[in-house]
């Protein structure tokens, strides 16, 4: 089993992920935006991040790049609600070309969740 | 890559073409010297032939490797962009209708002082209105203050008996006048009380049905203004992901398109090589030249052979000195030769 960090500013959602995958017999670690995801990482770093790409402070997207340039960069699957126009798709086609392994459009369920994990830790 | 490889082809070629030594000085100690110099050359010179073949090959697939991934990449952010551009013309779309709605809101203010002129004159009729009733009410006092008079004054004449009858009828007559002014008053207050109810019923209406349209603009305007926030921050959020992600990408392109010139580096090392080679063969092609008109096992046959063996050491020396330059990675050569900058 594997230490899957959950980046989300709702924290509802945070709560839901962790349920889900404690489930598969997932440890988590939470972080509320990009900011605290990297500090998090520096501490202890985990074997996969699922990551909201609208959050504020420092959303997805700057997130993974910032990983990225810190040398923290770790297997991903972006996630996302969207809005009008900033929808799941953009949000989620952005993702993947910075990198993200999966992505999956709010809502999603346990077993989509958990299919985009087994993708991106291959 | 393919004038490089023909050129080492060309240069083997020549190489075995002419490894066999002079017959006339073969089977003599000298000339079997010479053989053995003149083969240890060609054998390493072929072998950095075929380095530099090898080299070649895999810094062409790794080129084209890296160019197959940039091409991939430029055309992964090109269906990106294309895809993404719905978003900018959604964007579009919303802000225009925040502009159409925002003009109505403009319409609803520029009417409000013309509204607000238009209520005041109401309630300046009223009030006048009221001030005519104000009057109205002092004739009636007054014609009241009359009565009690003349009511007086019929008391007193007809204490007086028998003239009674000519003075009351004096007295009825202003009776009657008192009637009529009291009559005429009250049908002017009652005009005047109709005409302010009028004026106040009719502010009520125009007042409440401006209420429920202002209540409808302020709606709207507040609709408005929150759809072009939400816009704003949707084109803000918009903008900024497919900067990101814009600059991602040309951060990987530049990196690409290094490695892609440091390939291409590779080829000057070929050519330096290639060329120190061509020394090599003309070098040794000389002094095979020179040893053929010498006299089997002959002193000066020997001195051409310690040539050759003196020619193949400063060879694999300087070959040496360029050791460190390139080095063939291992696996499918996708990264191609590695060159050291010297």
């Amino acid at each position: 089993m594997a230490l899957i960090m959950i980046v989300d500013d709702d924290a509802w959602y945070r709560t839901l992920l962790v349920q889900m995958l404690a489930k598969d017999g997932h440890d988590t670690v939470e972080a509320a935006d990009g900011v605290e995801a990297i500090a998090a990482m520096r501490r202890r770093r985990p074997d996969a991040v699922v990551i909201d790409m609208l959050m504020p402070n420092m959303d997805g997207a700057d997130t993974i790049v910032e990983m990225e340039k810190h040398g923290l960069a770790v297997p991903l699957v972006a996630m996302s609600g969207g809005r009008r126009t900033v929808t799941p798709a953009f949000n989620l086609e952005s993702a993947r070309l910075l990198g993200a392994a999966a992505g999956l459009a709010k809502p999603f369920t346990a077993a989509q969740l958990r299919g985009a994990l087994a993708e991106a830790l291959g | 890559m393919k004038p490089l490889r023909e050129l080492a082809r060309r240069l083997r070629g020549r190489l075995s073409g002419r490894r066999a030594a002079p017959p006339a000085a073969a089977g003599t100690p000298a000339g079997d010297a010479l053989v053995r110099a003149t083969r240890a050359l060609d054998r390493h010179i072929d072998g950095k032939l075929e380095e530099v073949v090898a080299g070649t090959e895999q810094s062409a697939h790794a080129i084209v490797h890296h160019v197959r991934q940039l091409y991939d990449s430029a055309a992964a952010v090109m269906r990106y962009l294309d895809s993404s551009d719905a978003g900018s013309a959604q964007i579009g779309t919303d802000i225009r209708d925040s502009v159409v709605q925002l003009g109505a809101v403009r319409v609803f203010f520029e009417a409000l002082p013309a509204k607000v002129e238009r209520d005041q004159r109401t309630m300046q009729m009223v009030s006048r209105e009221i001030a005519d009733l104000g009057k109205q009410i002092e004739v009636i006092q007054s014609i009241a203050m009359q009565s009690h008079l003349l009511a007086i004054n019929a008391a007193i004449e007809a204490s007086r008996a028998g003239e009674a009858g000519r003075a009351f009828r004096v007295v009825a007559d202003e009776v009657r006048k008192l009637a009529s002014n009291s009559h005429a008053a009250a049908q002017d207050i009652r005009a005047g009380l109709a005409h302010a109810r009028e004026a106040i019923e009719d502010g009520l209406r125009t007042n409440a049905t401006d209420s429920a349209q202002q209540l409808d603009a302020i709606a709207r305007s507040r609709g408005a203004i929150e759809q072009l926030e939400h816009s704003f921050e949707d084109m803000t959020q918009y903008y900024k992901t497919r900067f990101t992600v814009l600059s991602r990408h040309n951060e990987q392109l530049t990196a690409g398109i290094a490695d892609v010139l440091g390939q291409t580096q590779f080829q000057d090392v070929v050519r330096q090589i290639v060329e120190r080679a061509r020394d090599a063969i003309a070098q040794r092609d000389a002094a095979l030249q020179d040893a053929l008109a010498l006299v089997p096992d002959s002193p000066a046959l020997a001195d051409r052979a310690r040539g050759m063996e003196a020619l193949l050491d400063s060879v694999v020396r300087a070959e040496a000195l360029h050791a460190g330059a390139v080095r063939l990675p291992e696996g499918d050569g996708a990264d191609g030769p590695v060159i050291e900058l010297f």
